[in-house]
């Protein structure tokens, strides 16, 4: 019976040589003697050594060389004497399949692999870094399966309405310093659950982490409130005071009324508001004196949004 | 090892070499706190080095690896929700088990390293890991 390894072949031709390949090399010049060689060899416990001279591979060598020499019997034989000059090589970028392909034909141990456009060497190729290359793309198409599957990302098609919003609210403590950030870094979880972009997240989870040390740092606690629908991201941040006095100056890049203790723990430059500003698309900062601050982020998640944040430095 | 043995003089081997993470720990000579193995894979190409995490936060782009005097388990989180991969604490500060448990959450590989802020920036630079802002100006130069 014929066994089909389709996915595997198709690993095969998805992965480059680059990606299997053992990129510490170690090689010898043709200069060198032989002796060296043979010391290398049997320190690294390798069979052959690419032969470098400046940056070009000059030829490759291995351990029958080494036994030719020492049947041989000459002493201060150099490498380039014994090494197979122009030898056959592979370019990192050519998909995997070819390597094996070569492999096949020629029955070499290894393969010097270069770089197409500079013909320099970068890497050296053996069977083995073939078989590790593909189990190691497995494993990680396996891993990123499990995660996709494990997503929450179909919620939105499944769930039927004309009108759907998801929230998720976290109560922060005042003070807390032990459990500051546990909010953003689970939303942030839950965000990639929900399937949004690498990119929409991050800046999500910045936003949310600045203005939860904002609550954890300066306030006697709040809450914040994360909506999501196939629109937007919203975050509302609502602390009970104290309350900002000035929210023009605390928008400014540098100001603070952060006590040392708190730039001990690495915040309180005066960059967090600002920072807030730069990763959302809206925000919106409210706060009575002696009452307490509301702070509202909104992030665009739509797909088609995207275009408008390639320049983000462009928006004011 | 960063170098290859058998490298002679004339061959540039960071041009062969890009560093992955367990190259740095060796470099660093530093103690792995947290990791899971295939972490230090990881290649290495950009770093931070920052006492200050809402700097590190307000950054166009992401370093593969943040150094810091700063031993809190913040520094953990601020990795987590920047996107970097490992953090490397300088001066031998001892880390507790709470920073530990936050890395253990977040998965982020966490090492200590007794050398200065200084020493361990210079070992990494001296290697070909470059600053991060550092790369993205070469980048947008060679646009």
């Amino acid at each position: 019976m014929e066994t089909r390894l389709d996915k595997t072949l198709e690993i095969l031709f998805e992965l480059k040589v680059g990606d299997a390949m053992k990129k510490d090399v170690v090689t010898v010049g043709p200069d060198d003697s032989m002796g060296k060689l043979n010391e290398e060899m049997s320190i690294h416990r390798i069979s052959g050594v690419p032969v470098v001279e400046g940056k070009k591979l000059a030829g490759i060598i291995s351990i029958s060389d080494l036994i030719a020499w020492l049947t041989a019997g000459v002493k201060d034989s150099k490498v380039r004497e014994w090494m197979v000059k122009d030898p056959q090589c592979l370019y990192a970028d050519q998909p995997l399949i070819h390597a094996i392909k070569r492999f096949d034909q020629l029955r070499f141990g290894r393969f010097p692999v270069l770089d197409r456009e500079s013909g320099e060497l970068v890497g050296i190729i053996t069977n083995g870094d073939i078989i590790l290359g593909t189990l190691k793309k497995l494993e990680q198409d396996y891993n990123e399966e499990e995660v996709r599957q494990y997503r929450a990302s179909h919620f939105f098609e499944d769930i039927n309405a004309d009108h759907l919003d998801l929230t998720l609210a976290f109560i922060i403590s005042g003070k807390d310093f032990d459990h500051a950030g546990r909010a953003s870094t689970t939303m942030k979880k839950n965000l990639k659950r929900l399937g949004l972009q690498p990119d929409i997240i991050r800046r999500a989870a910045i936003a949310s982490y600045e203005a939860e040390m904002n609550v954890v740092i300066y306030t006697d606690g709040g809450t914040m409130k994360f909506t999501v629908n196939d629109e937007k991201l919203t975050i509302i941040v609502k602390d009970r005071g104290p309350g900002i006095e000035n929210i023009e100056l605390a928008m400014q890049e540098g100001y603070t009324t952060a006590e040392p203790w708190v730039r001990e723990l690495g915040f309180g430059a005066g960059m967090g508001l600002p920072n807030i500003k730069k990763c959302s698309d809206f925000m919106d900062l409210q706060s009575v004196v002696g009452e307490g601050t509301t702070l509202k982020i909104e992030i665009m998640t739509g797909v088609h949004n995207e275009t408008k944040r390639i320049n983000p430095e462009a928006r004011s | 090892m960063l170098m290859p043995h058998g490298c002679t003089a004339s061959i540039p081997c960071r041009k062969i070499i890009i560093m992955i993470l367990r190259e740095a720990v060796e470099l660093l000579e530093a103690d792995v706190q947290y990791t899971q193995s295939s972490q230090l894979e990881a290649d290495i190409k950009t770093a931070r080095a920052s006492d200050l995490m809402s700097e590190v936060l307000a950054d166009d782009a992401v370093p593969d690896i943040l150094l810091t005097g700063l031993c809190n388990s913040h520094v953990i989180r601020t990795a987590s929700v920047f996107g970097i991969k490992a953090v490397v604490f300088v001066r031998g500060r001892p880390v507790d088990h709470k920073l530990i448990d936050c890395a253990l959450d977040e998965n982020i590989v966490v090492m200590t390293t007794k050398d200065s802020l200084f020493t361990s920036c210079g070992k990494l630079y001296t290697a070909g890991v470059r600053g991060v802002t550092e790369n993205l100006k070469h980048r947008d130069s060679a646009e």
